[in-house]
């Protein structure tokens, strides 16, 4: 006895249940699955994935009580059918012949007689009773090419009109498979269908970017547009495109996340704003990494989880490097409060990339997310979706910040502009970003030197000051302000005038920060100095050993077996 | 030639020599005309999976396989491609030809459980022959099968 398996709404309508169709994404764009009884077609060409589609949904729908049926006409044997579909995760043999059949009318379409062939498929339907039937394909029942007439496509249009009469009389929700592209859906069996999925794969450069399209769902609102889709040892998995802008963003948590860079969240007014989406923008090797670990670090000592998205070199060599720097990302991951996403393919498409962020963001409840980096990001996409990254990494900032997720970037740079040139790649995707920091090398006192500065915080106090940063053996630290010098941005800052007087006589330019480091801190450390004034530890202390000799700097006490110093007030020094 | 499965032929053996579920009685491999009907039920069942074409190419290759071993099958016919199930199997005489005959059917069930489980893997293969073979066949679709019922009444001699 069949079930009925709609009811009615409170106004008196047919109340129509949405069958899942088992493809992670699918039932977003479809508006909520396929419509219960409803008589579908799944267009595309050869190798876009319709067989596997179909029998995906099968597996998800079927039962003992209500089978699903999968009716091969003259295409793919089902022989050879089963044997390369059980490759997939969803296919189970175990259901076969109990809650899956896959029967063959071959024989019968042969002979060219269509009433044969929809008889044979009646017979079947009302021996087993299932809930759901595929046919596939049904562009193969009438001859193709130049020998097709109109009287061939008449007959096609009525048999598939009697079946799917038949079929939605037995209570079936049904599918025909075509080859048919889009462009010639003009095919008058397109206008009985109740619901239209159309897959397509185009090659592009070297990858291969598949696409889905839902035109039709009676009853539903669907989700327009075309829809990225990758096959994988699962079966089919949709990547709905992401609405464009969120409009329930959440409200950021009044509160600064700390980078873990010492001196950094000074110039950032206390750190990150909860929420932001960051731009770190810097030449190659200028510690973009080493800084986005200390940012992931710092979160994990308050308790936060985070997700790095990695699509420059493998995992392990990005956690080993990230050791290398002081941090132990490892540790991390083992305490499952990290998880490292590895992106590398060439052709992934944006949508793609955001649900593998998003899906492990929800599984470790992530707090913070580092994309490293967009240019990275921007080369691991198919070369389609590069044409309209800004647009599809705007829809990627704006999905991930309304989650109320701080994001950082990575993005190299190469600076090689006039002075002031600030765009921050190629694409100027730093219009998503709430706050950008850029790093950039420059030629200081006869030495290659890092500095940064913040560019922009939205609706925050930030510092102006280019500080030099170095890169220690336990990650990057912020130094002093480069306030005595001017052109930094060109590459070759020069020390103003007025600094240049203030220089002490007859000592080198790190000798004086050395000094002036003392004068305003007090006692201290070589290695507090070395932090101070963004110098090596070595360097440091040879200033130190000078400026004790010069008379200049005194030692003044061992405390936990370091020595620390203090300036001697002499004026008559300068 | 692939090496036969030893399960294969034990699966083989069970669904031959099987009672009850089927009507056809005790002591499947007695009657030559049971066999054939046995083998035709098969054929009725898988070719609604595979197809008539489908099963019938499955079924001419492990009987080419299944005769290099026993010359007792070179006379048994498959009728046509679109009626994938032997002509009627000639009625054997003496204890040595009915060793031999049994002897054949189970070898070219072997090879066709074999040749389809190499295909789509042997416990599918096993699981669709068997629910075949243990399947009543209704009554219209025996009777859509020509000469099924007189074969297995008459059992025709040679």
């Amino acid at each position: 006895m069949i079930s009925p398996p709609s009811s009615r709404a409170n106004d008196g309508s047919i109340l129509i249940r949405r069958l899942p169709t088992g493809v992670r994404g699918l039932d977003a764009v479809l508006g909520g699955g396929i419509p219960e009884l409803s008589f579908n077609l799944v267009a595309g060409g050869p190798g876009a994935g319709k067989t596997t589609l179909a029998l995906q949904i099968i597996f998800e729908n079927a039962s003992s009580d209500r089978p699903g049926l999968y009716f091969t006409v003259l295409g793919e044997p089902t022989i050879k059918l089963i044997r390369y579909q059980q490759q997939f995760g969803f296919f189970d043999p175990e259901r076969i012949g109990r809650d899956v059949y896959l029967l063959n009318v071959g024989t019968e379409a042969a002979g060219g007689d269509l009433d044969v062939v929809l008889a044979r498929i009646v017979a079947e339907v009302e021996r087993l009773t299932p809930g759901i039937v595929v046919v596939d394909s049904f562009g193969t029942l009438v001859p193709s090419g130049p020998r097709t007439d109109g009287s061939d496509a008449a007959r096609l249009e009525q048999f598939v009109q009697r079946l799917s009469l038949h079929l939605t009389s037995w209570e079936t929700t049904s599918f025909l498979i075509s080859e048919y592209p889009q462009a010639e859906q003009r095919h008058p069996v397109f206008t009985i269908a109740d619901g239209i999925v159309s897959l397509s794969q185009v090659a592009d450069g070297n990858s291969v970017v598949r696409k889905l399209q839902v035109t039709k769902v009676r009853g539903q609102a669907f989700m327009p547009g075309l829809h990225t889709f990758r096959i994988t040892d699962s079966g089919l998995q949709v990547y709905p495109r992401i609405p464009e802008q969120q409009s329930t963003r959440r409200p950021p948590r009044p509160q600064r996340l700390g980078t873990g860079v010492p001196g950094m969240d000074e110039m950032l007014g206390g750190g990150i704003p909860a929420g932001d989406a960051v731009m770190l923008a810097g030449p190659a090797g200028s510690g973009k990494t080493t800084f986005a670990t200390q940012f992931v670090a710092a979160g994990n000592h308050m308790g936060e989880s985070a997700v790095i998205a990695v699509f420059e070199e493998y995992p392990e060599v990005y956690l080993r490097r990230a050791r290398g720097a002081g941090v132990d990302l490892e540790a991390m991951v083992r305490d499952g409060k990290l998880k490292l996403i590895y992106l590398r393919p060439l052709d992934l498409s944006v949508d793609e990339t955001l649900a593998a962020i998003l899906e492990t963001v929800e599984e470790i409840g992530a707090s913070r997310v580092v994309i490293d980096s967009v240019s990275g990001f921007e080369i691991a996409l198919a070369p389609a979706f590069r044409e309209d990254f800004r647009e599809s990494f705007y829809r990627l900032v704006g999905a991930l910040t309304a989650l109320g997720v701080t994001v950082l970037m990575t993005n190299e740079v190469a600076f090689a502009g006039p002075a002031g040139d600030l765009s921050f790649t190629g694409e100027r995707v730093s219009f998503v970003t709430d706050d950008i920091i850029i790093q950039r090398y420059v030629e200081l006192e006869g030495q290659l030197r890092t500095v940064l500065a913040v560019v922009k915080m939205r609706g925050s106090a930030h510092s102006h000051d280019f500080r030099e940063y170095v890169i220690t053996a336990h990650g990057m630290v912020v130094g002093e302000s480069l306030r005595a010098y001017r052109g930094i941005l060109t590459g070759f800052p020069e020390r103003r005038s007025y600094a240049r007087r203030a220089t002490h006589v007859g000592l080198t330019p790190i000798e004086s920060s050395v000094l002036d480091a003392l004068v305003r801190i007090g006692d201290a450390s070589a290695a507090t100095l070395a932090t101070r004034t963004a110098t090596s530890p070595a360097e440091v202390t040879r200033a130190l050993d000078r400026l004790v000799a010069l008379d200049y700097v005194l030692r003044a006490a061992d405390r936990d077996d370091e020595t620390t110093y203090r300036a001697i007030a002499r004026s008559d020094k300068r | 030639m692939p090496s036969k499965s030893p399960n294969m032929r034990k699966v083989a053996l069970r669904l031959l020599t099987r009672s009850g579920s089927t009507g056809l009685g005790e002591g499947i491999l007695e009657s030559p005309a049971e066999a054939e009907q046995a083998f035709r039920l098969l054929a009725i069942e898988l070719s609604r999976w595979f197809g008539f074409y489908g099963y019938h190419a499955l079924l001419t290759r492990a009987l080419a396989e299944a005769r290099r071993e026993h010359p007792v099958l070179a006379t048994v016919q498959v009728r046509s491609a679109t009626e994938p199930w032997f002509e009627p199997f000639p009625q054997v005489a003496g204890t040595h030809r009915v060793d031999s005959a049994i002897e054949g059917w189970v070898a070219l069930l072997t090879g066709l459980l074999d040749l389809l489980g190499r295909v789509i893997g042997e416990d599918l293969a096993v699981k669709l022959v068997s629910q075949a073979m243990t399947k009543r066949a209704p009554d219209d679709q025996l009777a859509d099968a020509p000469d099924a019922a007189n074969a297995a009444e008459t059992g025709d001699t040679l």
